[in-house]
């Protein structure tokens, strides 16, 4: 499986090494020998059918899954049942979510600001003020002292997206960010990921929406049955797919 | 054929408000009470039934009871055995707790306009109440002379202040009618009713002789003459006033020259016949000790007379026979129940709106808050030694918990129930959701075991068996014991409830938190807690309003709480027989702080979050 295509090249290590990766729930077999390497600054889309395994693997990559064999390398930091590893990873990681999962007590301001001041101790002020500038940079700095439920859907996962970038995240996760929201909504949040995208984050993205997959993607990998069947950059893939299975899948998606 | 129709929208309609039937009180009368035949059938019939009910309750209420249990006992009821002279002691400590309530109050929020008015009416009616009181007529006293009885008549015993005026009259009475209504004593009440009976059996001789056609034998001609005069303290008679043979009635006036003991002695002379003294303007005097002691260092003690028992006309001796009117039941429970609750009234809301003001003045400042809880974290302490006393404070003796009682004894078990159970049962909470298998073990068996048991059962093993496993701990107060009973029983029940919040927060939130990077107490302490509690609020009220009425199962070991009391104060020789007004006194305050209960869940479940939720 190679992972070069005449796509982009990058000079760094890579920031996340997966070897052989396997995991259980119970009998079923979830995910079978997965292996990848995600450089820094790499956009790497993940496309396949439900139950591919997908969302768990990029759960694993934080550790809200567990995976039973192989390694999981973040930042030169081991994935392992050590928590203070595990801790320091996540600290590196920012997720976002289909269901948005903002806490809905507090406000978007308070929702940015919590883990900031309390994960990394940072002093109110300080902490405010990252939060109404990501506030800003995803679009909605009006609607700092909203509460969730007063948000429409596109609002809450922009309000997500800054929470976790408020944690100055290396990656960042997105598992189906934009499932969830009607189509009117899913184009302001594909933008917000795109400006994600050109200012250098890696970003690694379980998503539907293909067009935002040729458009920003570096790298697309392509799941089925717990494995990744194909890999390729967007060009490549969405042009020229090599394996049967990719082709019956984007055959019914296109 | 039929083409459907295009077309394009020019203007919007406009927005209108519904037809008039639809809403306001027309509306939701038609729609909910009478929206259809069977139901206009069960409102009326309902409405009826309810009318029925409470026109007999306030008959009862007005006419019949005996509210003086009530307004002299308030103090049994309020403190229970807690002396009378400390009792400046709680009091203060109520008003600390006041006004700390009015200072929270306004820090965290703000009162309603329904609250002020309210308040206001409520201190109205209580000024109002003994005002009206003071013009009203006092009833009446009725002392029966003649009549189907042998025990000769005792002289009355009263005390008149100069200037004082009362009317005597003298009235014929055949025993046919129902006795007057006003201040009797129980042998006049029993003599009349045996006169009546008579009365009864020789009419209906009277008619058994007239069947049968038999010559009816004449009643006896009445022969009683009665005499009354008013005698002062030696003895000497001031006025006299007869009346008889004939059933004609007399009256006369009298005004007390001196303040001081007077009596008034009646007499019969005759056996046919009887005569109601009619004694307007009396008011029985009270028979409590410290009022007692009062009216004897004005006046000196009652009156002796030779030849004749002398009874004081006080409480003990007369009682209110027959119905009340309504300008009776003002004068006699309304106004002083008024009166007696009215200083106390006062000084709650004055306190109450004093900590308001300050909480309005300084919600601004960035202590404010912190300062509060504080103080609610210090006050708990500050009371319980205020009340309790000091060793060696000469001005606050040290006052057992053994005497703490009535409504003091059940706010206490209440609120020390309440708040020591809510940490420890939001612990029992979390330990039982552990991972830890021993944590979790350990609150899962003392949560269902403490669940199992009655509450009866459990202050029973806390008050008698404790003691005997563990001699070290005999010496405990039975009261501190009751309390670590329901402390317990209330933090398992908390337990529980607290657990069902926590399960219902999605575990979504919680992944987020987690791919945050914060650790599991922070998760729990910021993110679970938070929302499962607010979820939680009513059940938690609720758990707290049954443990508010579960304290009077402090009965049964030996303390006296409301319930208690209720009970001792109708065991008192004057107020033998008096359950239902007891009873339904204590009702009345179990009600009005259990509503009080909900209406505080009620409002805490609008802020925050809460009220952008809108459920």
């Amino acid at each position: 499986m190679t992972d070069s295509h005449n796509g982009r090249q990058f000079k760094d290590e890579p920031i996340i090494v997966c070897e052989k990766v396997n995991k259980w729930f119970g009998d079923f077999h979830v995910l079978k020998d997965v292996s990848v390497q995600i450089y820094p600054q790499e956009v790497v889309v993940i496309i396949g059918p439900s139950g591919s395994g997908k969302s768990t693997f990029i759960r694993c990559i934080n550790r809200l899954e567990e995976h039973q064999e192989g390694t999981i390398i973040v930042d030169g930091m081991e994935m392992g049942r050590d928590i203070r590893n595990v801790a320091a990873i996540r600290r590196e990681i920012g997720m976002v979510f289909q269901q948005f999962n903002l806490f809905p007590h507090l406000t978007a301001l308070e929702n940015i600001t919590l883990a900031q001041r309390w994960v990394r101790r940072r002093p109110k002020e300080e902490a405010e003020a990252r939060a109404l500038q990501l506030l800003e940079r995803v679009g909605i700095p009006e609607q700092a002292n909203k509460y969730p439920l007063q948000l429409s859907g596109g609002q809450q996962q922009r309000v997500a997206i800054a929470r976790a970038l408020a944690m100055d995240p290396k990656i960042m996760l997105f598992d189906e960010p934009t499932s969830a929201l009607d189509p009117e909504m899913i184009k302001e949040v594909l933008d917000v990921m795109k400006e994600l995208a050109r200012s250098g984050m890696t970003m690694l993205v379980v998503t539907h929406e293909m067009g935002f997959a040729r458009e920003v993607a570096d790298r697309v990998l392509f799941f089925d049955g717990g494995r990744i069947v194909e890999t390729g950059t967007p060009e490549h893939f969405f042009t020229n797919p090599q394996h049967e299975r990719t082709r019956l899948f984007l055959g019914q998606i296109l | 054929m039929a083409t459907p129709d295009y077309f394009v929208e020019t203007a919007p309609p406009p927005t209108r408000k519904p037809p008039i039937v639809q809403t306001g009180a027309l509306g939701w009368l038609r729609a909910n009470l009478f929206s259809s035949w069977w139901n206009s059938l069960l409102t009326v019939v309902s409405l009826l039934f309810l009318a029925w009910v409470l026109t007999s309750f306030f008959q009862w209420a007005t006419q019949q009871a005996n509210w003086a249990v009530i307004t002299n006992n308030l103090h049994l009821f309020a403190l229970g055995r807690y002396p009378q002279d400390q009792a400046w002691r709680p009091l203060v400590a109520t008003a600390a707790l006041l006004f700390l309530i009015g200072l929270t109050w306004r820090l965290w929020g703000r009162a309603a306009w329904g609250v002020v008015i309210a308040v206001i009416v409520a201190v109205g009616l209580v000024f109002l109440f003994p005002a009206v009181a003071e013009n009203l007529p006092v009833p009446n006293t009725y002392f029966l002379i003649g009549g189907p009885s042998q025990e000769p008549l005792p002289a009355l015993a009263y005390v008149a202040e100069a200037g004082e005026t009362i009317t005597l009259s003298l009235q014929p009475t055949d025993f046919t009618v129902p006795g007057p209504a006003g201040f009797m004593d129980t042998n006049s009440l029993t003599v009349y009713g045996l006169g009546r009976q008579n009365a009864r059996a020789a009419q209906r001789a009277a008619e058994r002789a007239i069947a049968a056609g038999e010559e009816v034998p004449p009643a006896p001609e009445p022969d009683l003459v009665a005499t009354v005069a008013i005698l002062d303290a030696a003895g000497e008679p001031l006025a006299t006033l007869s009346a008889g043979p004939e059933a004609v009635p007399q009256s006369m006036a009298f005004t007390f020259p001196t303040t001081g003991w007077y009596m008034i002695a009646p007499e019969g002379a005759g056996t046919v016949g009887g005569w109601w003294l009619e004694i307007s303007a009396v008011m029985p005097l009270a028979t409590a000790s410290t009022l007692v002691a009062e009216r004897e260092a004005r006046v000196g003690p009652p009156p002796q007379l030779q030849g004749q028992r002398v009874r004081v006309m006080d409480i003990t001796l007369l009682g209110f026979q027959g119905l009340e009117t309504f300008s009776d039941f003002i004068k006699l429970h309304l106004g002083p129940f008024s009166a007696a609750l009215r200083d106390f009234l006062l000084l709650s809301v004055a306190v109450t709106a004093a900590g308001y003001g300050l909480g309005a003045l300084i919600r601004r400042q960035r202590w404010a808050r912190r300062a509060a809880l504080i103080a609610w974290l210090v006050s708990p302490v500050a009371m319980f030694l205020l009340i309790r006393g000091l060793a060696g404070v000469p001005a606050a003796p040290v006052v057992e918990l053994e005497r703490w009682g009535g409504l003091l004894l059940t706010m206490i078990l209440t609120v020390v129930g309440i708040a020591a159970a809510f940490p420890i049962g939001v612990l029992l909470a979390l330990g039982r959701r552990s991972e830890l298998p021993v944590v979790r073990i350990f609150c899962t068996l003392f949560i269902e075991l403490v669940r199992g048991v009655p509450l009866v059962t459990v202050l029973f093993m806390a008050s008698l068996l404790v003691p005997l496993l563990e001699p070290r701990l005999s010496g405990v107060d039975n009261v501190v014991r009751a309390l670590f009973g329901i402390t317990f029983f209330s933090a398992a029940y908390l337990a529980e409830i607290v657990r069902g919040g926590l399960q219902a927060i999605p575990y979504g939130q919680i992944e987020a938190a987690r791919a945050l990077g914060m650790p599991g107490w922070q998760i729990t302490l910021l993110i679970t807690l938070p929302q499962a509690l607010r979820i939680v609020i009513p059940a938690i009220m609720g758990q707290f309003v049954s443990v508010f009425k579960d304290t009077s199962l402090v009965a049964i070991i030996g303390l006296i709480d409301l319930l208690g009391i209720s009970r001792t104060v109708i065991q008192q020789a004057e107020y033998i027989g008096l359950q239902r007004e007891s009873l339904l006194f204590i009702s009345v305050i179990y009600f009005v702080l259990s509503y009080l209960m909900s209406w505080v869940s009620r409002r805490l479940e609008r802020t925050g979050s809460g009220a952008a939720r809108r459920m």
